[in-house]
């Protein structure tokens, strides 16, 4: 094992211009296809426009991501664009399909309700038990389809685990971008055992969910209503709601995580980040500590924004399982004692490989995922630009 | 039948009160054991009572209408409280339970049972459309003996689905579990809370 791994090609692309662009490449190739569709028509100049500028952006931070050798910095800037130009783009679709971003009982009779991730962990119980959806949304074809966001979210458990929640979900970027805006926290020593409220949230949404056949984190709790849509206000039981949602939006999203640098939502709320924890058992990648290396200087627990590492995780030498591989742990060490590993590798062996490895898979993902609505986004800004209307 | 088939919606009611006790407890099988049949026993000897009730209702008032709203509204008030004090009293040991273990005889202990009973208590007094079908159907035997007898099998058929809570004994053990089970209690409060106050306004608007 060990003369395999002393075999290995130097994969150590920080700083190195050339290996740099040359693993590139790849992505390069595969990203052109994806914003292309595979059949480039150029003769749109407002979609050739957004096409190019799009595509510009992706290769320049994944080839600042290699040339760097930091990943959360450049991975944070299109996971926080994902999320405002889904909302954007998403409020819009609403506004020309409904003329409201408030949708009433007859569109969920219609099953005409956008599916989204965060419904996974109410759906799987209920679909085992009665071979039924518990959501008003299509099946398949239509706006945001459940089977193609339950195949994505499978995909991607298996490619890079919880990584989904730094590198897919189109609501991260709204707290990760909110827990960037200080400088410093305000409210330090976060206690890391709000890690498992979230589970706590799953534990009752899968239950009440499975006995009432309805997503009841959606129904009642979900904040990301905000920022997509939410059911129109007829009475005091949906006034309620609006003000649940709302206050859990403007606390969890926008002002703990500004406070506090954490993304408090994704770790007290989300009951999907807290499925997506049981993924990161089944992924091949993880966050290890080198013990050799490590001073315990603390900077890695004080970044790490789901709160995932703690001073157990020095006597461990690992992130807890609610990790989300964002990278930023990584980003701060200055001793290189922390870094992505794969599991039944030896800790301090094939490093750079090993990152590599990840970040392409990830950043694959979330390119894939999130090209389409920022391209669709900057169209829509270059329309209003140029004609004063966005449709 | 009554009770097997709306089972499983008495165990939305009554299961967030019982899960995250008994997983926040850090309780034995045995234990829990005590705990759940507390809170059955409880819940029971409402059921009675209630089966006593429609007896009298069915032969004096039955064409009385009942708040339902406002009973509801302040049975989910009052367990959501319960929940929520439990809740904090647990996560925050240090500055609640040290002044409760200061008090002679140990009251922490009477608490402990203290929290199923009263939980038993208020889900039984809880009107849950099951439960108000099932008074409606007590009251409508028209006898002491045949109502009373008509909320011992709802009973029994509701208490099929809490049985498997005893074995939540089995997985305690570790921190985060009763950090889990802590939590979803307090959680369980907010929502219980949240309904009572909407069963109240609308009580209130009509």
């Amino acid at each position: 094992m060990k003369t395999e791994l002393a075999k290995l090609p130097p994969y150590n692309t920080a700083g190195h211009l050339w290996k740099s662009l040359l693993f590139c490449l790849p992505m390069f190739l595969i990203l052109f296809m994806f914003l292309s569709g595979g059949r480039p028509d150029f003769s749109d100049i407002k979609f050739t426009v957004s096409f190019l500028i799009v595509f510009i952006l992706f290769n320049y931070l994944f080839f600042k991501i290699l040339y760097t050798g930091k990943t959360d910095r450049y991975r944070s800037v299109i996971f926080i664009l994902y999320a405002v130009f889904l909302s954007f783009i998403f409020i819009l679709n609403m506004f020309e399909t409904r003329d409201a971003m408030t949708f009433n009982s007859a569109d969920m009779l219609q099953c005409n309700i956008p599916f989204c991730h965060l419904v996974i962990s109410m759906i799987l119980i209920p679909a085992a038990l009665t071979n039924s959806i518990i959501f008003p949304g299509n099946i398949m074809g239509g706006f945001a389809p459940i089977t193609s966001m339950i195949v994505i979210w499978g995909l991607s458990s298996l490619a890079i685990g919880k990584g989904f929640c730094s590198w897919g979900c189109f609501y991260g970027g709204w707290e990760d971008g909110f827990s960037r805006i200080r400088k410093k926290a305000k409210l330090k020593n976060v206690n890391s055992l709000f890690r498992w409220f979230a589970f706590a949230v799953l534990l009752l949404v899968a239950i009440s969910s499975a006995v009432m056949l309805s997503p009841t984190y959606c129904d009642w709790i979900c904040p990301f209503k905000a920022v997509t849509e939410f059911e129109q206000v007829t009475s005091a039981e949906t006034l309620i709601k609006t003000i649940i949602f709302s206050s859990l939006f403007a606390g969890l999203v926008v002002i703990l995580p500004v406070l506090t640098k954490k993304r408090m939502q994704c770790t007290t709320l989300c009951p999907l980040g807290a499925l997506n924890s049981f993924t990161n058992k089944i992924n091949a990648f993880d966050i290890r500590i080198n013990h050799e290396q490590c001073t315990q200087c603390r900077n890695c627990i004080n970044a790490c924004p789901t709160l995932s590492l703690d001073e157990s995780s020095y006597k461990t030498g690992r992130a807890h399982f609610t990790c989300c591989k964002c990278g930023k742990c990584v980003d701060v060490c200055t001793k290189h004692a922390i870094n992505y590993h794969i599991k039944g590798v030896p800790v301090n062996k094939a490093q750079s490989a090993t990152r590599i490895l990840f970040v392409f898979s990830a950043f694959l993902f979330l390119a894939i995922f999130a090209s389409g609505s920022i391209q669709m986004g900057v169209y829509k800004i270059i329309n209003l630009i140029t004609t004063g209307s966005l449709s | 039948m009554l009770g097997l088939s709306t089972g499983t919606s008495c165990l939305v009611f009554c299961g967030p009160v019982i899960v995250p006790y008994i997983l926040g407890e850090g309780i034995s099988v045995k234990q829990s054991f005590i705990e759940v049949m507390v809170f059955l026993g409880s819940r029971f000897l409402v059921y009675m009572l209630l089966g006593l009730l429609a007896a009298i209702v069915g032969q004096a008032f039955f064409k009385t209408e009942l708040y339902g709203g406002i009973v509801t509204g302040s049975a989910y008030i009052i367990l959501s409280v319960t929940l929520v004090i439990y809740s904090f009293l647990r996560i925050k040991p240090l500055c609640m339970l040290k002044n409760m273990h200061e008090i002679p005889g140990n009251q922490t202990d009477r608490r402990t049972l203290a929290v199923p009973l009263v939980g038993g208590l208020v889900t039984g007094l809880s009107l849950c459309p099951a439960l108000l079908l099932a008074f409606t159907g007590a009251a409508a035997e028209g006898s002491l003996f045949r109502s009373i007898l008509f909320f011992v099998l709802f009973f029994a058929g509701t208490t099929v689905y809490f049985v498997p809570l005893i074995f939540l004994g089995l997985i305690q053990g570790k921190n985060a579990i009763h950090i889990i089970g802590k939590a979803a209690a307090g959680i369980a409060g907010i929502i219980f809370f949240t309904k009572g106050l909407i069963l109240l306004i609308n009580y209130f608007s009509i």
